[in-house]
């Protein structure tokens, strides 16, 4: 029977979540959307924030966007760069500082000192299978703890 | 007299509930081939690969109503957008090409768009399809060059009469009742080969022959030389390709970046429409749902018209019986009555409801340029026939069945 | 013989008990013998009848039509049989109604395997002088015009034999010999033997080979015992 487009958008899903195993637990996190398809860490709580974290290659970005299910809408911060104390695979003390430096997006007229958009370069990334990152950051006018566990996501909730 | 001659003569027999079963049978076909036909056609037309466009840069406001003035020229842009917003857009990484055009104006009913002129050479409506202005395609004269220069899709010219050297003045606006730009007279060069898509119904005029129009103020006038304060509805984006001819995935990443400035957003089409379908979905649901009803009611009529015919004509199968023929011939006579009903009302009811379609899209194709053709085979057509036929079976059962066990000394002794 | 009829027996079951119907010890009938069986009415003889034509199967006994042992055959096997070598007419509504006089002559042969064409359907009707009414309904003729398309019918498949059970029933005296005699000649020229079942004296009087039910069936007179 053919089958309408929106029948092979919805069979193609299905078959990715099938195929690709189940969704990350990152984007299960409170069910909330990583629209970079990267993986969810709340800023404190859910409902204030959330940071999305993606590894392509050597690199780290994140994003800084709203709380709640407003995981698509940018949250820009007047820190000119982040610097993350990274712990590695379980262990408890920090072996790492990665420094996560403003990236504007010129599209939505970011600058820097104003700005969502974070990226940082390391070797370690490449190889990187479980890593806690924390930092201090100015978000939504208050100095707030951000905490990343990659790969999973942070969720307190 | 032979077999399916005595199938004939029992149909004839019993014309009336015979000819009343093959219409309400064609009837529910018709509605239902009609029905699947016409939705089929719909989407394919509404999701046949955004016609050709990967994206449209808009304002902000809803992606339905941008989507549906974009590519087919309904609705009115919710905005405008800048100059410089597109042109930031167009250095993205993620895209290959962009063509701008403002909407919102009209003439004689029909959208007027300024275009860049790149539209006519760059932009693909379906894949690998260009427009054409050759006359072995259908087309006349060329593209507008000039800025009092304008070309017509195929189907708006014929509708308005339009020839080469006609001129017009352009509504400001698309509802009855706006100014028209009477100091703005336009001349049409060139008409636009059939193309099968709502740009059939558009007519097209420079880009920058819009700013310079009178009426729109000295503001608008200034962005035709000056790029900084120009201002669009939007812009059809071309998106890279990778390996295996599919979508930049950056696609998601640019559309988030754009969705987070304060003037303008990303709509991918291919993701718009389906979710408008699935919002109409369930009005197709119910309309299928009726047709499928009105079908089945039909079969239930053939069941009670085999029914009491067989009451009937119990004297004349056990005649038969006595003739020679033996149950399963009768049972088979039951059966093969239903069949030729069921495949006279599904073969009768295919033909109407492709007529109901052909009266229906020249309709459809005067108000939106949207393609429907009555000769449009559906997923109806494939398995209406098969179904019928089937379910006429399924019909004949109980009768064919009283017909095999039809005691013939009993019936015999009626005629006795 | 045409017909050989051995211990034939036909027992109904009843509140009291088993009801003899029919007890015919022995019966024979000639290839091309007309016969006239009479008898009253409710005597059976429509019974003996129908199970010479396999539309009934008796309880015990051997019966033998055109050389084939009809009490071994299963029903389709009856029913293909009389297709092939029976004919039967009744005594009224022997015709289907929303076939003309020609088509319901043709019907005559449809289960034979050898159908019969329009010309020689068209030779049949003539035979009984009805070659001009071959267009109508039965709705269209008379009931004496309508025994004479049966007649017409039932030689259509070249039969070895033709039941009629009171094919004069509904008929006046006068009609009733045309038909009677007409259906004697046709069933002479066809070379088909002829079995006639009538109540009525003057009919069975035109037969040379009479029998007399009450003597044939002996459940009739209380003389046939279980065997």
């Amino acid at each position: 029977m053919r089958m309408n487009h929106l029948g092979k958008l919805m069979l193609t899903a299905t078959l990715a979540v099938i195929v690709g195993g189940s969704l990350t637990a990152a984007e299960k996190e409170g069910e909330h959307k990583a629209w970079h398809h990267g993986s969810l860490n709340a800023i404190c709580t859910c409902e204030n924030g959330h940071a999305e974290v993606r590894i392509d290659g050597d690199t780290l970005k994140l994003w800084l966007v709203g709380g709640g299910s407003d995981t698509n809408k940018a949250v820009r911060i007047p820190d000119k760069k982040i610097v993350l104390e990274i712990t590695l695979n379980g262990s408890k003390t920090p072996v790492e500082k990665l420094t996560l430096t403003a990236k504007p997006n010129e599209l939505a007229e970011e600058n820097i000192g104003d700005c969502s958009q974070f990226e940082g370069k390391a070797d370690w990334l490449r190889r990187a299978k479980l890593f806690v990152g924390t930092a201090t950051i100015h978000f939504k006018g208050k100095s707030q703890t951000l905490r990343i566990e990659y790969p999973n996501g942070y969720d307190p909730d | 007299m032979n077999f399916p001659r005595i199938v004939f003569k029992s149909l004839r027999s019993h014309w009336l509930s015979t000819g009343l079963a093959i219409v309400s049978i064609a009837l529910g076909v018709a509605l239902l081939d009609a029905v699947v036909s016409l939705r089929e056609q719909t989407h394919r037309n509404f999701t046949q690969e955004g016609l050709g466009v990967d994206a449209i840069l808009g304002p902000k406001g809803s992606p339905l109503q941008i989507t549906l003035n974009a590519l087919y020229h309904l609705e009115e842009m919710p905005g405008k957008i800048k100059w410089s917003y597109y042109r930031k857009v167009l250095a993205d990484d993620v895209v290959a090409d962009g063509i701008p055009f403002i909407t919102g104006h009209s003439y004689a009913g029909f959208r007027v768009n300024a275009i860049d002129d790149r539209f006519f050479s760059a932009f693909e409506y379906l894949p690998g399809q260009h427009f054409s202005f050759r006359s072995e395609d259908g087309g006349q004269g060329r593209v507008f060059s000039g800025n009092r220069e304008a070309v017509a899709g195929s189907e708006a010219a014929r509708l308005l009469n339009i020839t080469l050297g006609k001129t017009f003045n352009p509504t400001c606006g698309v509802n009855a009742g706006d100014p028209v730009h009477v100091n703005d007279t336009i001349t049409f060069v060139g008409i636009m080969a059939p193309t099968g898509t709502p740009h059939d119904r558009a007519v097209y005029i420079p880009l920058k022959s819009f700013y310079t129009l009178e009426g729109h103020g000295n503001d608008v006038r200034d962005m035709a030389v000056n790029e900084e304060h120009r201002e669009i509805s939007g812009a059809y984006l071309k998106i890279k390709r990778i390996r295996g001819n599919v979508l930049h995935p950056g696609i998601q990443d640019l559309k988030y970046n754009i969705g987070q400035s304060s003037q303008a957003q990303l709509v991918i089409p291919n993701e718009v429409l389906p979710r408008l379908f699935n919002i109409i979905g369930w009005v197709d649901h119910v309309i299928m749902g009726i047709a499928l009803l009105v079908t089945l009611l039909a079969l239930l009529f053939l069941f009670i018209a085999l029914i009491s015919a067989l009451r009937e004509r119990r004297r004349d199968l056990a005649l038969l019986r006595c003739l020679g023929a033996t149950r399963r011939t009768v049972m088979g006579l039951v059966l093969c009555e239903s069949l030729f009903m069921a495949a006279a009302g599904a073969l009768l009811g295919m033909i109407a409801g492709h007529l109901i379609v052909g009266l229906g899209c020249e309709m459809i194709r005067v108000e939106t340029g949207l393609r429907f053709s009555a000769a449009y085979v559906s997923t109806a057509d494939l398995y209406i026939v098969p179904a019928v036929l089937a379910l006429g079976l399924l019909a004949a059962v109980i009768p064919a069945v009283q017909a095999y066990r039809l005691g013939v000394l009993k019936n015999l002794t009626l005629i006795s | 013989m045409v017909i050989k009829v051995e211990g034939l027996r036909l027992e109904y079951r009843t509140g009291a008990g088993m009801f003899p119907v029919l007890d015919i010890p022995s019966w024979k009938v000639g290839d091309q013998a007309q016969t006239a069986i009479t008898g009253s009415s409710g005597s059976g003889k429509s019974t003996l009848l129908n199970i010479l034509a396999g539309l009934l199967k008796p309880s015990a006994g051997s019966v033998e039509v055109c050389g084939t042992e009809l009490t071994r055959l299963s029903e389709s096997q009856r029913d293909k049989f009389r297709g092939k070598n029976l004919s039967y007419i009744f005594q009224t509504f022997n015709l289907l109604q929303g076939y003309t006089a020609l088509e319901n002559v043709m019907l005559g042969a449809a289960f034979t395997g050898n159908p019969l064409d329009r010309r020689s359907a068209l030779a049949l009707l003539a035979r009984v002088g009805l070659s001009r009414r071959s267009g109508h309904y039965p709705s269209q003729l008379s009931i004496g015009e309508q025994q004479r398309v049966a007649i017409s019918r039932s030689l259509a498949k070249k039969p070895k034999l033709i039941l009629a059970d009171e094919p004069t029933g509904s008929l006046d005296p006068f009609h009733s010999g045309e038909v009677v005699d007409l259906l004697c000649e046709a069933c002479r020229e066809h070379g088909c033997a002829l079995i006639l079942v009538s109540h009525e004296m003057k009919v069975a009087e035109r037969f040379a080979d009479r029998v007399d039910f009450m003597t044939l069936n002996l459940a009739l007179s209380g003389m046939g015992g279980k065997k």
